[in-house]
């Protein structure tokens, strides 16, 4: 299946956009330019109306289809708070593909979201990577399962213990909790490996450990739910203290602890922005944070942390960062190249180049404009007016 | 860079006061005597001046209790999900942006340790932090483990009898420090042991490698302490010993460190009933060594520190213990007094500027100078407290 894309202004992410055509071959790029070379057999045209061609956006955290929108308690699966740690649990198990909010994010050219666990735990849980389908099939969606492990610092998890006179009820708690889950996964270490080296089987798996040592071993990040600068600083002191990869989440107060956030080269999920000052430790959030992010010249993600704020909209929130100086083309990235990059699908998807999955959205204006709409998508065609 | 403080009453507080000069250079003071002839980048004319080293605060909440925002989400003071939190780091919990910060600079208080609360028999650890503003957190810490935090008396009653009823009398406190330490003398004679954060935080301070600091308020708490310590061989330091002046003559015998305040509160527990502004004196005069005054911010704010020094002094308390009680006494204390405390050569260049002498409560901070470099300026900011 050869599909042909002609009459649209491509904006790449990775390059100049240029008014041109895209050749797909069987949902992968195949070529692109100001005319095709490749012209033989192609099944369908498509006119985009002098439209712009643009990856699907990336929403590197989300609780799309774990907690639906409208749905209540019944289907509300975002936090396991049965325990301040519960490493063993993941939000692909927790997944509903029949969320209403799925086909509004792709209206809002929403197309691949990471789907984590709440942060009511100090660690939450395992996270996965789904994109758009019609289907209401998860197998369907996936991308990538057991992506990174969400951990959660500040407020959230003190409230939430507080209440059940546990461990954490403070934030040297909470920091005491997942610095002891590390140390418990090192010793779990040892004793499979001795294990081994005494010809033994291993009769002690532990799931909740499995977890943590694939974080320890970089196979997966630890994706840290942080918004103050303190709780930002003791994520980066755990980083250090154990090697891990790392991501920051929210990152509500980055622009005070920016050159620390730079010096220990994570990358920032951040957002969001565009939603109230719900409680005590968003303060400070300013849509600041965007500019400052572009002109350090960090890696970072404009993320909605659905349904706090609606992942359908997460464009606007990218757009309101233009109002405070950020630059426009910069906030393109960060709802696609970006991401994808932090998610590690950058070799798939997030930009617009030859060999890359053809997730693409084909908006009728500027998606910073809010009168703006995608009128195609790769998944469901033309979109009826 | 280099400064030179010129014809100031220069009070090293180890040795007695002159007029003179003070050489700082590289962060350190490099020479401190009648006339320095050395050139320096710049200077400063302190003729009619009084130089003294950076006060120092032995115990305080300083970040760790708030005080932005005074909400439960923002106060980390007290893990109080367990009576045995020895894991837990002050560090974990400090806000650095918190105001008490610049209400220290602007008092001349240069070095701040900060404990967890006192709601556990074992708190937790405390860090000591250098108040230079002008850097970022991580930079300010000089002693990451600076000191073991522990609780005799109301606190852990009233805090453990509400969550969980787990401690109802003093004798239930003693049992879980007792307890708590006969674990971790067991953990360490295993010969193989999975790493036990707890336990090995107990065992620092049963090795003598981390000092035990002990909330304690009335003569019996502070005379069951002791006995406890004498049970395991090590020796503590007094926090608050409101009581100390009835049993002066014990503590100067065991030669036991003495942190003493806050001097000023209402009488509002029993257990400071008998709280008077006489202790430090008396314990002077039992030949106590290295009394030290704490201000226990925000129990009463930072500023008092010299005050309390000022109205001990009034009290009983010689002129020269009075000065020593906040610099180089809890220098001592906190084992920095190779680093801090005193105008002595080598020593870090925390200095303050005074318009009075220091025990005169109007004697006003004009500079603060901490690592040699200027952190607070009168005439820049205006007063801050």
């Amino acid at each position: 299946m050869r599909t042909l894309i002609t009459n649209v202004v491509v904006h790449t992410m990775t390059s100049e956009p240029f008014k041109g055509e895209v050749l797909i071959e069987d949902g992968v790029i195949r070529e692109t330019g100001y005319k095709v070379k490749n012209r033989e057999t192609i099944d369908e045209t498509i006119d985009g109306k002098r439209g712009l061609l643009m990856p699907g956006f990336i929403d590197a955290h989300s609780h799309i289809g774990l907690n639906p929108d409208g749905q209540g308690y019944e289907y509300d699966d975002t936090n396991e708070y049965s325990d301040p740690v519960t490493s063993n649990v993941r939000s692909l198990d927790g997944f509903s593909p029949s969320d209403i909010s799925i086909p509004e994010a792709a209206k809002g050219g929403v197309m691949v979201y990471c789907v984590l666990t709440g942060s009511a735990n100090p660690v939450g849980g395992l996270s996965f990577i789904a994109k758009y389908s019609k289907k209401k099939n998860v197998k369907e969606m996936l991308i990538r399962e057991d992506n990174g492990l969400k951990m959660a610092t500040g407020e959230n998890p003190k409230r939430v213990y507080s209440e059940q006179k546990k461990m954490p009820v403070t934030r040297m708690g909470t920091a005491a909790v997942i610095r002891k889950f590390f140390f418990d996964a090192k010793n779990y270490i040892e004793k499979k490996k001795k294990a081994e080296k005494e010809g033994k089987p291993f009769t002690e798996h532990d799931s909740k450990m499995e977890a943590a040592v694939m974080v320890l071993n970089k196979q997966i990040p630890a994706r840290v739910h942080c918004h103050r600068a303190e709780d930002i600083l003791t994520a980066i002191r755990i980083k250090k203290e154990f090697d891990i990869d790392m991501v920051i989440e929210h990152c509500t107060e980055y622009i005070k602890v920016k050159d620390e956030i730079k010096e220990a080269g994570i990358p920032i999920l951040l957002g969001p922005i565009m939603s109230s000052r719900s409680k005590v430790e968003l303060r400070d959030m300013t849509f600041n944070s965007y500019r400052v992010a572009l002109e350090e010249g960090i890696l970072f993600g404009c993320m909605s942390d659905h349904p706090v704020f609606p992942s359908e909209v997460l464009r606007l929130q990218a757009g309101m960062a233009c109002n405070y100086g950020a630059d426009e083309a910069g906030m393109l990235k960060s709802l696609t190249i970006m991401p994808a990059k932090i998610l590690g699908i950058d070799d798939e998807y997030g930009s617009i180049e030859e060999g890359k999955k053809a997730n693409l959205c084909l908006w009728n204006g500027h998606p910073f404009d809010a009168r703006s709409k995608t009128i195609w998508n790769s998944v469901d065609g033309f979109l009826e007016e | 860079m280099s400064m030179l403080i010129k014809n100031a009453t220069i009070h090293p507080v180890t040795s007695k006061e002159f007029v003179g000069d003070l050489l700082i250079d590289n962060g350190k003071i490099v020479d401190c005597s009648h006339k320095i002839y050395a050139e320096a980048e710049e200077s400063i004319d302190a003729t009619g001046l009084h130089c003294y080293p950076g006060m120092i605060e032995e115990h305080c909440h300083i970040g760790i209790h708030g005080e932005k925002t005074n909400q439960v989400s923002d106060n980390d003071t007290n893990e109080w999900s367990d009576p045995i939190t020895a894991q837990v780091r002050a560090l974990d919990g400090v806000k650095p942006f918190d105001p008490g910060f610049k209400e220290a600079i602007g008092t001349g208080v240069t070095t701040l340790n900060i404990y967890p609360g006192s709601a556990n028999p074992m708190g937790g650890i405390g860090v000591t932090l250098k108040n230079d503003l002008t850097v970022t957190y991580e930079k300010r810490i000089i002693k990451e483990e600076s000191g073991f935090k522990m609780a005799m008396g109301e606190n852990p009653k009233r805090a453990h009898s509400e969550n969980g009823k787990k401690i109802i009398t003093r004798m239930a406190t003693v049992e879980k420090i007792r307890s708590a330490f006969r674990k971790a003398l067991d953990y360490d004679k295993k010969e193989e042991k999975p790493y036990d954060m707890q336990c090995e935080a107990i065992l620092k301070v049963l090795k003598g490698e981390l000092q035990a600091h002990v909330h304690a308020h009335q003569a019996d708490d502070i005379m069951t302490a002791l006995r406890i310590f004498d049970e395991f061989g090590i020796k503590p330091s007094f926090e608050h010993t409101t009581e100390g002046h009835l049993i002066a003559d014990e503590l100067a015998k065991r030669d036991i460190k003495c942190a003493v305040g806050p001097l000023f509160t209402a009488r509002y527990k029993m257990e400071i009933n008998r709280r008077t502004l006489k202790t430090p004196g008396i314990l002077e005069k039992a030949g106590v060594k290295d009394i030290t005054l704490i201000t226990d911010h925000p129990v009463i704010p930072i500023n008092n520190l010299p005050i309390e020094a000022a109205m001990a002094c009034k009290n009983g308390l010689s002129k020269e213990e009075a000065l020593r009680s906040i610099t180089i006494n809890p220098a001592i204390n906190l084992g920095l007094d190779d680093r801090i405390g005193s105008l002595d050569i080598d020593k870090d260049a925390d200095i303050i500027l005074t318009e009075r002498e220091l025990l005169d409560p109007t004697h006003r901070i004009l500079y603060t100078f901490v690592n040699g470099k200027i952190a607070y300026s009168m005439k820049e900011e205006g007063l801050i407290i």
